[in-house]
């Protein structure tokens, strides 16, 4: 086991020791998570603090933050169990090896397992920090704390990768029923956000916007104790009865067993069906027209993208988000808008910043950030192409504007007439988050071509777990979000305006970097 | 067709993998190009083909210097590499469309061409399916079909025969002598020695990224087979 999960971990640690390369990316990683850090300590200590002083428990916080861990932890199984358990690269090299394939099927969970633990550490600890500064708590705190965040991630994986690896037998065979798979997952994840923010909204006399955002952390605790029972044992283990973490721990040990003692079991045949194809037979030689060479790169571009459920989902869900939060606010937004129009300076505030909130939306979406790095052992073609650099830079950019714009004009166009825009807030309506469309677009592949990973065996590894795709989120955000900040201190037009132009001319010198230095790192990659 | 002008190639680390080759091809020739495992064969041909970049030396196609104008060398040859990824979203003739595109191949051209190429390699039917559900044989087929699509002037080839059944490798024998007998010319490397005594017109022999013979096949072999000359070079 140790050496199966070597292979992919310790191996590569191994093998790059020394590399100056190394040293900085574990540098630049530590920075993002000391940033990252710093920013979950002050959000748990803003409501940390608030919850103290208001109802002196702090014990929703903890469920809250371990509820989050968990559902990341069950969508990310659900979106990797195919590519990452049944469909991965060197699969037959493994499955010939003389090893009961139920140690092969966990070691594959392991190396997903390994990855959300560190997810969920991340988000619990600066969580359990702030709990314990302020409660002071005994030992036992921290006792069960820390192995109940071990085992917190368990039982949503092994969910997930059942779910998954339903999903995936369901839905082989067919491009078409492969595309349902993700309709489905999609259908799933907003149920899954509907359910949990009705129970925790629908005891609000005044729904959503009458909840007070304290009250409103019990009510979702409560339901998420309800509806997924380890977050109750979780918390009930860290702040009063220790010996609830027995429970967890062998329901998770339990959970883990069994679903790789019935994968290794099926293991084969759930990855044959997963890999049929059905044959179309012939192909109709005759059909097809020329296209030029741009249209050419684009549709192959389109292609690979929706080819891969998982890259579609990592980057589809924000867009998904956007236009479903723009039509909510067509359909029912008059009581935000009355809302507004009661509140002295809502209006003022507010409205400036929905261009910047779209353009979030547009950041969230980065296909670009894994464009190169999905290519992988196959980037010999696109380097053979007698076209230039930048020619396939602008498909890979184009994927990503064409979704990003898209959305955000239909978006734009929903809000623009609820609110009855026009003048300059429809102007700066329309064009912000164009320009954070082309901004995302050219700032994903920047950074992809900076950290590139090209020698992924499942494409988990290039669009969930890669540096660039981490990256370039973190860079969207920080452009959307400290604007969006001095938005709600200025208010007005003037934080829209300059964001909008500073966004543009960073774009334009980022598209200037790619003509040169960036077909030159393309050539050495 | 194909100039190598003391051409070297040194990788980060240290390890110099070509150390000042120079070779040439001419129109009409079938060249191979044979040595050991890490030769230095494969760095070469990437060279050639613009997927390596280098700094000594140079290399032109058809007289165009792949490292100063590398769009209009790459549009005059097609490449073969050794391992046959592709794209597996796409079918198999989605992808001979996307080639087809970006070479400029016109609409009756193409599917002339395809109809001629697929039949011979008995792929036609298998090309609405997507190629993840291809054999390693029937990508390199593909490929192969791919690459004689634009008709190119130079065809480079690395280990072109692996994975092929007889009669595809015996179909693709046929078509590289007739890219030779068009005026073009096929640079390519093999282990298998017996093919390249019967296939060449010239043969190179590389040992540690130096060129250690070559000629036409006769003055390189003499009176011995060309494996015990290989074997005699290279030990």
């Amino acid at each position: 086991m140790n050496q199966l999960i070597s292979i992919y971990f310790a191996n590569q640690l191994k093998l790059s020791k020394g590399d100056t390369k190394r040293t900085r990316r574990i540098l630049g990683g530590a920075a993002i998570a000391v940033c990252l850090m710093f920013g979950l300590i002050s959000y748990n200590l803003t409501f940390g603090i608030s919850l103290k002083q208001t109802t002196g428990n702090l014990e929703p916080l903890p469920v809250i933050m371990a509820g989050a861990s968990s559902l990341l932890a069950l969508f990310s199984a659900i979106y990797s169990a195919k590519s990452l358990i049944f469909a991965y690269k060197d699969r037959d090299m493994l499955a010939a090896l003389p090893l009961p394939r139920a140690k092969v099927v966990l070691s594959r969970v392991l190396i997903l397992y390994i990855y959300e633990l560190i997810y969920t550490f991340a988000i619990m600890l600066p969580c359990l920090g702030v709990c314990a500064a302020l409660t002071r708590p005994g030992f036992t705190f921290w006792l069960t704390a820390i192995p109940g965040c071990i085992m917190l991630p368990v039982l949503p994986l092994v969910i997930g990768c059942a779910l998954g690896a339903v999903g995936a037998v369901l839905t082989s065979g067919s491009r078409a029923m492969g595309a349902m798979r993700y309709v489905l997952i999609t259908v799933f994840a907003l149920g899954l956000m509907a359910v949990s923010f009705s129970s925790s909204f629908s005891t609000g006399e005044n729904g959503l916007l009458g909840a007070q955002p304290l009250a409103l952390i019990g009510r979702a605790s409560s339901a998420m104790r309800r509806y997924w029972p380890p977050l109750a044992w979780f918390s009930d283990a860290v702040w009063k009865y220790p010996i609830r973490l027995l429970l967890l721990a062998a329901v998770s040990v339990a959970g883990l067993f069994a679903f790789t003692s019935v994968a290794g079991k099926y293991d084969g045949l759930v990855a044959d069906r997963v890999a049929s194809v059905k044959s179309r037979g012939s192909a109709r030689l005759g059909r097809g027209k020329a296209r030029g060479v741009l249209r050419a790169l684009l549709v192959k571009e389109f292609a690979t993208y929706t080819g891969a459920p998982l890259y579609v989902f990592n980057t589809a869900f924000g867009l998904l988000l956007m236009l479903i939060a723009s039509g909510a606010f067509l359909i029912y937004g008059d009581k935000v808008i009355s809302v507004l129009v009661q509140t002295p300076g809502g209006a003022e505030a507010l409205i400036p910043a929905l261009p910047l909130a779209l353009g979030l939306f547009a950041v969230l979406s980065c296909t670009s950030a894994c464009s190169v790095s999905m290519e992988g052992s196959r980037l010999w073609i696109s380097r053979m192409l007698p076209v230039s650099r930048m020619m396939i830079f602008t498909a890979k950019m184009g994927v990503n504007f064409i979704l990003s714009a898209s959305a955000s004009l239909i978006s734009s166009i929903m809000i623009a007439a609820k609110l009855g825009a026009d003048g300059e807030f429809l102007f700066w309506l329309i064009v912000t988050p164009l320009v954070y469309s082309a901004f995302t677009s050219a700032f994903g592949l920047f950074i992809n071509l900076r950290h590139p990973k090209l020698d992924w065996t499942n494409e988990a590894a290039v669009v969930k777990q890669s540096a660039a795709v981490l990256l370039a989120m973190l860079g969207g955000f920080l452009v959307t979000l400290l604007p969006l900040g001095l938005q709600s201190a200025f208010g007005g037009f003037i934080v829209l305006r300059l964001a909008t132009v500073i966004i543009a001319i960073f774009t334009t010198l980022l598209l200037m970097w790619m003509k040169r230095r960036g077909a030159a790192l393309y050539d050495r990659l | 067709m194909l100039e190598i002008i003391n051409f070297s190639k040194t990788y980060r680390g240290g390890k110099k993998a070509v150390d000042n080759l120079t070779l040439h091809v001419e129109p009409g020739v079938i060249y191979g190009f044979i040595g050991h495992n890490g030769a230095g064969k494969t760095t070469t041909i990437r060279a050639a083909v613009g997927a390596l970049e280098f700094e000594e030396g140079d290399i032109l196609v058809n007289g165009i210097s792949i490292k100063k104008d590398p769009i209009a060398a790459k549009r005059v040859l097609a490449y073969i590499p050794d391992t046959p990824e592709l794209y597996n979203n796409l079918t198999g003739i989605k992808y001979l469309r996307f080639i087809a595109d970006v070479f400029g191949v016109t609409e009756s051209e193409r599917r002339e061409r395809i109809e001629h190429y697929a039949g011979a390699f008995e792929m036609t039917k298998q090309l609405g399916d997507p190629i993840s559900s291809y054999s390693h044989g029937m990508r390199q087929k593909l490929i192969v079909i791919s690459a004689l699509l634009h008709e190119p002037k130079l065809l480079v080839l690395d280990e072109p025969f692996v994975g092929l059944d007889p009669k595809a490798a015996f179909t693709l024998k046929g078509f590289m002598r007739e890219v030779c007998d068009k005026g073009g010319a096929i640079f390519f490397s093999t282990h298998v020695l017996d093919t390249a005594e019967k296939l060449c017109d010239r043969v190179a022999i590389i040992k540690q990224g130096r060129l250690v013979a070559e000629g036409t096949m006769d003055e390189v072999r003499g009176n011995e087979s060309l494996e015990h000359v290989f074997l005699e070079l290279t030990d």
